[in-house]
C-alpha cells in the first residue's frame, strides 16, 4: 500500500525519483511491453476467426454468381422447364411451389409457434412448459430428413399421393419449435414491471399478455419469424417425400409441387449442362431470396424495438 | 396527545422542510379511514416477509412506510393491492378492508382491486408501444368501461393535469411515451394511476430513479393529491418520508416496529429501534 501511495503523490519540484520508484517504473515497463504483446496477439486471433466465420458465406456468394448469373434472366423467373437437351425454360413453377408452401407454413406453423412461445414465456416454472421447452429444443435439432419421413407416413402414405400441403405441414413442423423458442427469447425480454404495471391498473392476465407483453415484442418476434421464414425456404429434405416435385406449374396443393430446392436438387444431380447452369441460377436466386428475407427482418423493425423502461 | 404538545416536537424538528411545510399548512378537515389492514402476513413459500401487521390507513392524507433494505416494506405495499400473489409461491393471511369490503374475500376480482388501488413502481413503467395519450387511458379501457372518445380525451386531460404534467406534454399526445425523461415518465405513471380515480394510491419508492429536480415535483405531487385520495408512499429516503407524510410506519425485519404522526415518529419515536434507526439515518 506504501508504495502506491508514494507512486500517486506528485514529488516536489526538482526532485529525483526513488530507487523504489526507478524500480517499480522499469517493471511496468517491462510488463507492458509482454502485456501489448498478448493482446495485440488476442485481438488478432479474434479477429481471424471472426474473418474466418463469413468466409464461407463470402465465397459461396461468390461463386454462385460466377457460376449462376449468367442464367438468370427473365426467361428464367416466368418460364417452365423445358424437357432435357432442350435449351432454355425457367423455374417459374419452382418459385411458385416455394412461395406457396412457404406460405402455407407460416400461415398454420406462425400461430402454434407464437402461441406456445408466449405460454413458455408467460408460465416459465410449469411442469408442462419445461417439457416443452425440452422438447422444443429436441425438435429444433432434428435431421430435416427425419421430418420429412415423418411427413410421409403421416400425410402422404395414408392419402396415398405426394401433395404441395404435405410438404407445407412438414415446413410447418420445423417452423413451429424455431418459431416458439425466439418468440419465448422475445417475450423474456419485455421487462416483469410492465407486466406488473399492467396488472396494477386491473388488466387481467390475458389481457396482460396480449396487449402489453405481446404488443412490446412484435417487433422481436416479426424478425425472428422472417428470419426463420428464409432458413425454412432453403429446406429440401422435408419436402423430398411430401411435395416431391413437380415439371409443371401447378396451382393444386393436393398435387406434387415442385420447390426451389427440389428443382435444384434434381437439375444439379442431371447429366445436361443446361440443366446444371440453371441449377447454379436457382441456387443464386433463392440465396438472394434468403438475404433479402434476413435484410427484410433487420430494417423492417429497426429502431422500433426498444422497450424502454429499464 | 394534545396538539400544542405536538407543535412544541415539531419545533425542534430535525427536518428543517418538516416545519416549513406544516408552518403555512391549513388544519386538515377530519378524516376517516379508507384501508384497514387487520393481522396481515405475506409470505414468500414459507417465509413470512410481513408478519401480523395491523394498521389503518387515513382517507387524504399520505402515510410513509420507512425502514430498511428487506424488512418487508415493499411486500406489504404490493399487499394492499394484490400484486403479492401475483409471484409464484406468494401468499397472504389476514384481512384488508377497503371501504369495509375485505380484498381478500373468496368472491373479489384482484384485478378490480386493483382499479380501485392505484400503483406506481420504483421505475417508471409506460408501456413503450403506446402514445402518451393512451398510456395514461390504458386503465380506462379495461372490464365493462369504455368510455367515448371525447369522454377519454378529458379524462385524460384532467389526470395529466393532476400529474402536473398536462402543459409539458399537450402539444405531444400522440408521440410515444419512451422519449419522455425519467421524471416526466414517473409523473406520466402517476397520471395513468390517476386515470381511473382510484381510492387509494401505492407509490412504491417512486422517487429512486429520479434527479433531485424530478423528485421534488413528484413529492409536490404527492402533497396535491392528499386533498382528493388516500396514498400510501414507500420511502428508504426518511427527509422523504419527512416531507411528504401525515403519519409514517418503520417496518423492521416484517415487522411494524412503530407507527405514528409523522412529526412525532421523527422526533420523538417511542421504540429504542426506530430511533437508532432514525438517528443513524439521519447522521
Amino acid at each position: 500500500m506504501s508504495g502506491r501511495a508514494e507512486v500517486m503523490v506528485a514529488p516536489p519540484e526538482n526532485s529525483r525519483p526513488s530507487q523504489r520508484q526507478r524500480s517499480t517504473a522499469t517493471r511496468t515497463a517491462k510488463t507492458l511491453r509482454r502485456r501489448r504483446l498478448v493482446n495485440s496477439f488476442m485481438v488478432g486471433v479474434l479477429v481471424l476467426s471472426a474473418v474466418l466465420a463469413t468466409v464461407p458465406l463470402v465465397f459461396i456468394l461468390l461463386y454462385l454468381l460466377k457460376a449462376g448469373l449468367s442464367s438468370v434472366n427473365l426467361a428464367f423467373f416466368i418460364k417452365t422447364p423445358k424437357p432435357p437437351g432442350e435449351v432454355g425454360g425457367g423455374m417459374y413453377n419452382a418459385i411458385v411451389g416455394t412461395l406457396m408452401m412457404v406460405g402455407m407454413a407460416s400461415v398454420l406453423g406462425m400461430p402454434v409457434g407464437i402461441g406456445a412461445g408466449l405460454y413458455l414465456s408467460e408460465r416459465k416454472g410449469a411442469k408442462l412448459a419445461n417439457v416443452v421447452r425440452f422438447l422444443a429444443d429436441v425438435l429444433n435439432g432434428l435431421p430435416s430428413i427425419v421430418m420429412g419421413i415423418f411427413a410421409w407416413q403421416l400425410l402422404v402414405k395414408p392419402i396415398g399421393h405426394f401433395s404441395a400441403l404435405a410438404g407445407a405441414a412438414a415446413l410447418a413442423a420445423m417452423m413451429i419449435p424455431m418459431v416458439t423458442r425466439t418468440t419465448e427469447e422475445m417475450v423474456s425480454l419485455v421487462p416483469t414491471s410492465l407486466r406488473e404495471a399492467a396488472l396494477a391498473l386491473g388488466y387481467s392476465r390475458a389481457r396482460t399478455a396480449l396487449t402489453v407483453v405481446l404488443r412490446t415484442a412484435t417487433a422481436g418476434i416479426v424478425t425472428g419469424a422472417l428470419v426463420v421464414v428464409a432458413r425454412i425456404a432453403g429446406e429440401t429434405a422435408p419436402l423430398l417425400f411430401t411435395a416431391l416435385g413437380n415439371q409443371f406449374t401447378s396451382y393444386n396443393v393436393s398435387q406434387p409441387m415442385s420447390a426451389m430446392p427440389l428443382q435444384i436438387y434434381i437439375y444439379a444431380q442431371s447429366p445436361y449442362d443446361d440443366w446444371i447452369k440453371q441449377a447454379w441460377a436457382g441456387s443464386l436466386v433463392l440465396i438472394t431470396l434468403v438475404l433479402l428475407i434476413s435484410l427484410a427482418a433487420r430494417f423492417a423493425t429497426r429502431g422500433r424495438f426498444d422497450l424502454g423502461g429499464d | 396527545m394534545t396538539s400544542a404538545a405536538t407543535e412544541s416536537r415539531r419545533g425542534q424538528g430535525t427536518s428543517t422542510h418538516l416545519r416549513a411545510r406544516r408552518a403555512d399548512a391549513p388544519v386538515d378537515p377530519p378524516t376517516r379511514p379508507r384501508v384497514v389492514v387487520e393481522e396481515l402476513s405475506a409470505l414468500f413459500g414459507k417465509t413470512r416477509a410481513v408478519k401480523d401487521v395491523s394498521m389503518e390507513l387515513l382517507d387524504k392524507r399520505v402515510t410513509a412506510i420507512i425502514g430498511p433494505s428487506g424488512c418487508g416494506k415493499s411486500t406489504f405495499l404490493r399487499s394492499l393491492n394484490r400484486m403479492h400473489e401475483t409471484i409464484s409461491g406468494a401468499s397472504v393471511t389476514g384481512k384488508v378492508l377497503l371501504d369495509g369490503h375485505d380484498i381478500y374475500a373468496p368472491e373479489m376480482n384482484p384485478a378490480s382491486v386493483r382499479k380501485h388501488v392505484g400503483m406506481v413502481f420504483q421505475r417508471p413503467t409506460p408501456f413503450p408501444t403506446m402514445s402518451i395519450r393512451d398510456n395514461v387511458a390504458a386503465g380506462l379501457r379495461v372490464g365493462r368501461l369504455d368510455p367515448s372518445r371525447s369522454s377519454i380525451d378529458e379524462i385524460v386531460e384532467k389526470a395529466l393535469r393532476r400529474a402536473a404534467l398536462w402543459d409539458e406534454v399537450k402539444h405531444r399526445l400522440n408521440t410515444s411515451a419512451v422519449g419522455m425523461s425519467g421524471g416526466q415518465q414517473q409523473r406520466l405513471c402517476i397520471a395513468r394511476a390517476l386515470a381511473t380515480e382510484p381510492k387509494v394510491l401505492l407509490l412504491d419508492e417512486p422517487t429512486a430513479s429520479l434527479d433531485p429536480i424530478s423528485t421534488q415535483s413528484v413529492e409536490e405531487l404527492v402533497w396535491e393529491l392528499r386533498a382528493d385520495i388516500a396514498v400510501v408512499i414507500v420511502t428508504h429516503n426518511m427527509q422523504q418520508a419527512a416531507r411528504v407524510s401525515d403519519f409514517t410506519a418503520f417496518f423492521l425485519h416484517g415487522d411494524m416496529v412503530e407507527f405514528s404522526p409523522t412529526a412525532e415518529i421523527f422526533t420523538n419515536p417511542r421504540d429504542p429501534r426506530t430511533e437508532s434507526y432514525i438517528t443513524v439515518r439521519f447522521g
